[in-house]
């Protein structure tokens, strides 16, 4: 697969648009969904996935081939989200704002039918606590959020994490552990009210 | 282990990221603490609760707008680059034939003085002006044929297009044109005694006319000079007879340059006799030193102006790469 993919890039590196649409095919739902995980809509998860993909565009010959392309590339994602999100902040906009549930439902109902064990009051009760979990993801601080986003949503390793943020794996533990525990602080809290 | 130290490890002793050591210090701990037991369970939970946040699918349409707006935006730019060139391209091509065009305009009408001069001069001091003149003309023959060559191959490089004088638009872009033109013009005005005083881009005849050169005692020939021309230039190949010139096609305009340059300086001891009797009101000596000097600056300048434009071409085509 990878001996694949980095023919696909060099072929893109040289300019073959054909190479580089594969290579945007084989990312972009991936790309999206950190997007959508971090803005919580699908109007600001579209613009600023595009951007990554365009920022792709632009700079694929700079790819050394030192680190895996996923890694590369969703520390792209995960750059242009953050400083997208911290730029809203600073214009006072509702940086995150939750679409609601019933923008996501046809994904969610195609799984439910995946697992028939579930009987309708416990897909309900899924629904509702997926809606709890992004709502108080959304509360967290945007470092917090990445890293829940890339360990606990996308499943990536530690090591991997530290290649995607740019830190060491030590700092992946203590930050991960960090934003763990302020997130079931925001749930506590939510659950209070 | 106390209670502050296993609430920081929990996150990792849940990722199965502890050292061994530290995993089981750990075990030992929760198996102790209900309080940190119950916040390795609250924290378990959270994270499985997070797991159930599945993927979402790409909005419609995602997809081609993205290919549309990378194609559309980003492969735009390296198509305007050809357009400034093709000015510049052209514009070198404008000014080649310019000069090409002003020098055969010169020569010829030197040949044509030569040959109106006063009867008195005999046949052999007649053939040896000729061959004198004949070969300055060679010299800006050649120079010119040899920048238009080499001009005319840029052009062809860049588009297609044919680097004719002929389309009015052109007169536009040429009234732009880079320094390159300004510094042949500069060089062109520099020869000696008001020869090409004006390098007006728009050929017209009016410039010709007042043209006057006391070395070569060219006088105005009136109207159609740019018609006459262009015949004359066609014809002088067979004029040089034992002088054809070297074959087209050479890049090489410099030892063109050089080749001329020493069978031109061989005859001239020749052609100054010749020269003497037919030029009135001047000395000898004056006329000889005129001659030479003239010769020689309008043969450096020519030469200067060729290399600039060689020069120029080379450093725009890697540009353009």
């Amino acid at each position: 697969m990878n001996d694949i993919e980095n023919s696909l890039i060099k072929k893109a590196i040289r300019g073959d648009s054909d190479a580089f649409e594969k290579i945007v095919l084989m990312y972009e739902k991936k790309v999206y969904n950190i997007a959508f995980n971090m803005f919580g809509n699908e109007h600001d998860a579209y613009d600023s996935s595009q951007e990554v993909f365009i920022k792709l565009y632009k700079n694929i010959h700079s790819f050394k081939f030192d680190s895996s392309f996923g890694t590369w590339l969703y520390r792209i994602a995960m750059n242009t989200c953050i400083d997208e999100y911290r730029k809203k902040k600073r214009q006072n906009k509702q940086a995150y704002s939750l679409d609601e549930p019933i923008e996501n439902e046809s994904s969610n109902i195609d799984r439910q039918l995946r697992d028939p064990a579930m009987t309708p009051e416990q897909q309900i009760v899924q629904l509702e606590e997926v809606m709890r979990i992004r709502k108080a993801i959304g509360e967290l601080k945007e470092d917090h959020r990445a890293i829940v986003i890339l360990r606990d949503i996308r499943g990536h390793s530690y090591d991997e994490i530290s290649e995607i943020l740019h830190c060491s794996v030590g700092t992946v533990k203590s930050r991960l552990s960090r934003a763990r525990i302020a997130l079931r602080d925001i749930i506590i809290e939510q659950e209070g009210t | 282990m106390n209670c502050i130290e296993v609430q920081n490890l929990l996150s990792a002793y849940i990722d199965n990221e502890c050292t061994k050591q530290e995993e089981s210090l750990i075990k030992e701990h929760l198996d102790g603490c209900t309080a940190c037991l119950e916040e390795y369970k609250l924290i378990e939970s959270i994270i499985n609760m997070t797991h159930h946040v599945d993927e979402v699918e790409l909005p419609e349409g995602f997809h081609s707008d993205l290919m549309n707006k990378i194609h559309g935006k980003y492969e735009q730019p390296p198509k305007k680059r050809p357009f400034y060139t093709r000015i510049y391209g052209n514009s070198i091509v404008a000014a080649a034939l310019l000069f090409s065009i002003v020098f055969g305009v010169m020569g010829t009408k030197m040949l044509v003085d030569m040959a109106n001069q006063p009867k008195s001069s005999d046949s052999v001091e007649f053939t040896e002006e000729l061959s004198e003149s004949e070969r300055s003309n060679i010299v800006l023959y050649k120079a010119a044929e040899s920048e238009m060559l080499t001009a005319e191959r840029l052009d062809k490089d860049i588009d297609g297009d044919e680097g004719g004088m002929n389309e009015a638009p052109r007169d536009n872009l040429l009234n732009e044109s880079t320094a390159m033109q300004e510094n042949s013009e500069i060089e062109v005005n520099m020869t000696d005694d008001g020869t090409n005083e004006e390098f007006n881009p728009k050929v017209s005849n009016e410039p010709y006319d007042n043209i006057s050169d006391d070395e070569y005692s060219i006088k105005s020939s009136g109207a159609g000079v740019e018609n006459k021309d262009m015949k004359n230039k066609d014809s002088e190949p067979r004029v040089m007879g034992g002088l054809a010139p070297d074959a087209p096609g050479s890049s090489d305009a410099g030892s063109n340059y050089e080749e001329t340059n020493i069978s031109e300086y061989g005859d001239k001891s020749q052609a100054t006799d010749a020269i003497n009797d037919t030029n009135q009101g001047l000395t000898t000596d004056e006329m000889k030193e005129i001659e030479l000097g003239g010769v020689l600056k309008t043969v450096g300048y020519v030469v200067l102006v060729g290399v600039a434009i060689s020069i120029s071409i080379m450093i725009f085509r890697k540009k353009r790469k």
